[in-house]
């Protein structure tokens, strides 16, 4: 081909694939008002307005754009609820001690109006992102629910419930309610001791001392101990 | 600047203040790096001052811009050269700088004095600074095309390089509404953002690449043009529709699945090219390269391009892998391994080559100048592996076992950007400055020589 050819050919197939893309973006676009996000209100783009003032997107993720520094806010919704948001966008010290989260000194209105925001953004339909995980345990009839805290300290990354999780290295738990493991107690005294310093109760186990708050320790034990 | 330049045409000259601003904002760009990656490790480091957001927020914009004004230098020293005339008008091209330069300065103090921002990644800039910033890309396109208009030269790297500028300049148009629904903001932004960087960049970055390698190897022009327009074709044909792997889980209709993963996959496709038409023109060089620190930076760039673009975003690019890495720190990986191979190294192998002739002479001494390029790539290599395991630690503590998502970045994965840190303090800062060194104050190599 000379060169003429080959700039031709250049230019038309760029334009070919524009028509495709700008076509493919019609039906997006009209999709996505249509139904795949929930219609906005003028309270969620007011959200939206401040969620790009304070910049929040090059710390958090939002459908997974952005900053790596602080979790998604896709689901945020669902993982706290209304009040609990509102409390922590007004003042991040006092709701969650200790929180790295700087406060962004928020009027009333912005804090409600970037709380509907978030349940906007919730319902967007993402074709299934973020993933369930993995080590997620789904619970059969008549068996006791994990806590949060099992998810959020990867438990299922050692230890085994009802067939789910890893098989190793640490024990089978699904009936350590009835069964002690290793002649250690399982009544909630023990385990309320184990979990807070695994090596210190037993030297040399390979069950690390995980930071976990006095609420997980607490939901943890019960739930231990429903494992029948 | 001296009187005696080496250079074809007086209007060259102007290239020289566009690469000093990219040098030094390319300084202050790893500086803010830094200060981030170290947020990472100390979460309380200059928390209120500067926090997480805003700084990297600087990062990213001065990032883009010495990468643009890098891009806008040896553009003007390339049509100059290859219309054969002066540019239009030099007061102009300085206006482009200046409007420019007053944006990322407005832009900037936005961030730091104001903790304001427009909120989305890379375009934080809030008004009216976008506006200024178009202003100038405006001024920029104006001088270049009546450059070439009044010449009436036209060939392929010309061609090219203006359609790319072209098409940059209109993407970023998309950039100045504001968007109520958040996933039709997102599905425009990636208009600009991947259509610029594998895309309109692309072309550009093409462009310049030929033109430095008919330089260095005086290259039969014919068929290096006809390469060129191979590669940008190849570029645009899967890169245009390549955009569908932005539009897994952003609330875009599921049929970009397929059509991100078929033509996000074969990306890689001119990359390749570019490596091998690279290599090709080399080894049938019709001269040797007189300039070797540019043929290392051009090679680097055409290899780092390959494996940070190509490879990189492979590996991550199909929905059933993409869905689990998506929004994790395998995503910086990709994206300091990219920028660094296809961009920078570029506009730092064309300011190797031009610069010294601004500066008078035919190039610089090379002892020094190999330096810059070792400490940068090895400590660019090191920083993309402590991301690349950051991510893949994170993407499986987190996405996989469900770990709780701070627990995990205080815990795991401030190890591995502590080691970002480490690798860019001791090792890529260093060559970053012995670039601006070598940039401000490097000795002809014949002087060297006879010393």
């Amino acid at each position: 081909m000379t060169e003429k050819a080959l700039q031709r050919t250049f230019v038309g197939g760029t334009v070919v694939f524009l028509v495709v893309l700008a076509a493919m973006t019609a039906d997006s676009l009209h999709q996505v008002n249509a139904a795949r996000t929930p219609l906005v209100t003028d309270q969620v783009a007011h959200g939206k307005y401040v969620f790009q003032r304070k910049n929040c997107n090059d710390c958090h993720t939002i459908l997974g754009i952005g900053g790596y520094y602080a979790p998604d806010l896709t689901k945020v919704s669902e993982r706290r609820d209304t009040s609990w948001l509102r409390a922590f966008l007004a003042d991040p010290q006092a709701a969650k001690p200790g929180t790295t989260m700087p406060s962004q000194r928020l009027a009333a209105a912005d804090v409600a109006d970037l709380v509907a925001f978030f349940d906007w953004v919730r319902h967007i339909d993402t074709n299934g992102w973020p993933p369930k995980p993995l080590g997620s345990i789904a619970v059969a009839a008549g068996r006791p629910t994990p806590p949060g805290a099992w998810q959020g300290k990867a438990c299922g990354g050692c230890h085994m419930i009802d067939g789910q999780g890893a098989s190793g290295p640490g024990p089978d738990l699904s009936h350590i309610g009835s069964t002690p493991y290793d002649a250690l107690a399982n009544t909630p005294e023990f385990l309320a001791r184990w979990l807070a310093d695994p090596p210190g109760t037993k030297p040399g186990t390979l069950m690390p001392k995980l930071p976990l708050s006095q609420a997980e320790l607490d939901s943890l034990v019960s739930y231990l101990v429903a494992l029948k | 600047m001296t009187p005696h330049s080496s250079v074809t045409h007086r209007s060259q000259l102007v290239a020289y203040p566009f690469f000093l601003a990219a040098a030094i904002l390319f300084v202050l760009q790893v500086i803010f790096g830094l200060i981030i990656a170290a947020q990472f490790v100390w979460p309380t480091f200059l928390m209120d001052t500067l926090p997480f957001n805003f700084g990297r927020a600087s990062h990213l914009n001065l990032m883009t811009f010495w990468l643009i004004l890098g891009l806008m230098g040896a553009s003007y020293y390339l049509v100059a050269d290859e219309t054969d005339s002066e540019i239009f008008s030099v007061p102009l091209a300085w206006a482009n700088l200046v409007v420019l330069l007053v944006a990322g300065v407005g832009a900037l103090s936005s961030y730091w004095f104001g903790h304001v921002a427009k909120g989305k990644p890379f375009t934080e800039a809030p008004m009216p600074w976008p506006l200024l910033i178009a202003l100038g890309v405006v001024l920029f396109l104006v001088n270049v095309f009546v450059t070439l208009f009044r010449a009436k030269k036209w060939n392929a790297i010309t061609f090219t390089l203006a359609f790319g500028m072209v098409g940059l300049t209109l993407l970023y148009l998309f950039n100045l509404p504001f968007y109520r629904n958040l996933t039709v903001d997102y599905y425009w932004w990636w208009w600009i953002i991947h259509l610029w960087v594998e895309g309109t960049w692309e072309i550009v970055a093409a462009a310049i690449m030929a033109y430095l390698l008919v330089k260095l190897t005086a290259a039969d022009r014919s068929r290096l043009a006809k390469w060129l327009y191979i590669e940008v074709a190849l570029v645009l044909f899967t890169g245009i529709i390549g955009i569908g792997h932005h539009y897994y889980w952003i609330g875009t209709p599921r049929y970009w699945l397929l059509w991100g993963a078929i033509f996000s996959a074969l990306e890689p496709i001119p990359l390749v090219l570019m490596v091998v038409d690279t290599f090709l023109t080399v080894r049938h060089r019709h001269a040797e390269p007189v300039n070797h620190v540019t043929w290392y930076w051009l090679g680097g760039s055409a290899v780092g391009h390959l494996v940070g673009a190509g490879v990189w975003g492979f590996a991550m690019t199909l929905p059933q892998i993409n869905k689990w890495t998506h929004g994790t720190q395998v995503t910086a990986s990709h994206g300091h391994f990219a920028f660094f191979g296809a961009f920078a190294m570029l506009v730092i192998a064309a300011m190797y080559f031009i610069v010294p002739r601004l500066r008078g002479m035919e190039k610089y001494a090379r002892k020094r100048s190999m330096w810059a390029f070792w400490l940068m790539t090895i400590g660019m290599l090191a920083i993309v592996i402590a991301f690349t395991i950051a991510g893949v630690v994170q993407t499986y503590l987190t996405r996989l076992l469900g770990m709780d998502f701070m627990a995990v970045r205080t815990q795991y994965v401030s190890f591995w950007l502590f080691w970002v840190w480490a690798f860019g303090l001791i090792v890529f800062l260093p060559g970053v400055l012995v670039f601006l060194w070598d940039f401000l104050a490097g000795k002809p190599a014949e002087a060297a020589a006879a010393a």
